[in-house]
């Protein structure tokens, strides 16, 4: 009998302490704060419907992307990983570049707080990195429109000047001839 | 033999003329080669190609090089020795042996239409798009570098390390396999590869299946060579001066 009350006073305080800390967990379980994003919506009503869909659809929307880009090639500025980048990181933060491994970075805060790991950023540029863009001779956005008629025949008439060989019988030379 | 394959030796053999091109794309008439709008997906009615005449590269490449390096960034990866640094385009010097003569060229992937290195993907990750482009699907890759055995090429590398501040349109990432993918970023915009714009006069980017784009005219009177034609692996890269 004295054992009996002795073991329920002992659950009884165990239930009390586990309510207590769970409770505790609750009131820290709060969302942590992102970071604001560069751009803004023109309307509250697009943003919120923004936010709604992308809390809980942003992994299908960017996997679904991912493959109409890499194998269809559409790039299209919705779901792009690269338009979510270009428009919730911000170039420099504190005067530094903000990268997927910080705190505030706006996909880690949550994948911080939900231990759910990243992958996106092993491969993929986790701020936007417009400051190093390529500095190719622009292109006229045109495939067809340079000026290429003949192959050169330069080296072969040089060769030919020069050691004074007969070309007609190799083949290998006569490729431009055609 | 089969209609496919005596098309295809027809082809190869340099004996492309009129009856080659005609059946490359039938009811293909006066396309213009343009920007495709972003939200379309490739088509297989065209087919990219390039042609390279290395006798007007007069630096054998290498601005074509540095211009790939920029675009793509690869090349400088800090803690990988020369032999793992990544390669989409290097030049390859090669010799007759009996005359000693030299010739330089750039090589890359050669964007076949029979992709070794797409047959032996176990994972589907090495693909050829629709319009001949033959890239590697990075999400999907597990760095097991059966491609780079298969491609005759050696156009394939591998990303031994960890890297950060990619091109943002090229993701680069630690074990998966990469090669040249023709600038595909580029040119779903309309624009050429950025090799291709820093050498405008010893190369061209264009539509193979279109007969009237220039770079199938140009093909169809002086002809092109393929490296190692023998393999048969109809190259979407073509070469003069080799």
């Amino acid at each position: 009998m004295f054992h009996k009350s002795i073991q329920s006073v002992f659950l009884i305080s165990v239930m009390f302490l586990l309510g207590a800390s769970l409770s505790a967990c609750d009131s820290n379980s709060k969302p942590p704060e992102l970071m604001k994003a560069v751009k803004q919506f023109e309307s509250d009503e697009i943003r919120d419907g923004h936010i709604k869909n992308m809390r809980i659809n942003h992994m299908d929307e960017l996997l679904h992307k991912r493959d109409e880009t890499v194998i269809k090639g559409i790039r299209t500025k919705d779901h792009s990983l690269k338009s979510c980048i270009n428009c919730h990181v911000p170039d420099q933060h504190n005067g530094k570049v903000l990268r997927s491994s910080d705190p505030e970075h706006f996909c880690s805060t949550c994948h911080n707080f939900v231990a759910q790991k990243l992958d996106c950023f092993q491969c993929h540029v986790d701020h936007p990195n417009n400051s190093k863009v390529s500095k190719v001779a622009p292109s006229d956005a045109t495939h067809s429109s340079v000026k290429f008629d003949a192959p050169s025949q330069k080296h072969l008439a040089s060769t030919v000047a020069e050691a004074e060989i007969e070309i007609h019988n190799s083949p290998k030379q006569t490729i431009g001839e055609k | 033999m089969s209609d496919i394959n005596s098309y295809r030796r027809k082809f190869l053999g340099g004996l492309a003329g009129t009856a080659a091109v005609a059946t490359v794309a039938p009811g293909v008439f006066l396309r213009e080669v343009q920007a495709k709008p972003a939200g379309e997906a490739v088509s297989e009615k065209v087919r990219w190609g390039m042609l390279i005449d290395i006798n007007k590269l007069d630096d054998g490449g290498d601005a074509c090089i540095e211009a790939c390096k920029k675009e793509h960034g690869w090349g400088s990866d800090p803690k990988s020795n020369d032999a793992q640094q990544a390669q989409w385009i290097r030049k390859v010097k090669v010799t007759e042996k009996m005359t000693g003569h030299e010739v330089t060229l750039p090589v890359m992937c050669q964007h076949c239409e029979t992709a070794p290195c797409v047959d032996v993907c176990p994972t589907g990750a090495s693909m050829k798009r629709a319009d001949g482009i033959v890239q590697v699907n990075k999400h999907i890759c597990i760095g097991c570098r059966y491609c780079m055995m298969a491609c005759p090429y050696k156009a394939r590398s591998f990303v031994h390390e960890t890297i950060v501040d990619q091109r943002p349109d090229t993701p680069r990432g630690k074990g998966t396999v990469e090669s040249c993918n023709m600038c595909v970023n580029r040119v779903d915009e309309g624009k050429n590869p950025a090799c291709v714009d820093a050498a405008p006069q010893a190369m061209l980017f264009g539509d193979l299946n279109d007969p009237d784009s220039k770079i199938s005219q140009v093909l169809k009177k002086f002809g092109g060579t393929q490296i190692r034609a023998d393999l048969g692996l109809n190259t979407g890269v073509r070469y003069w001066g080799i």
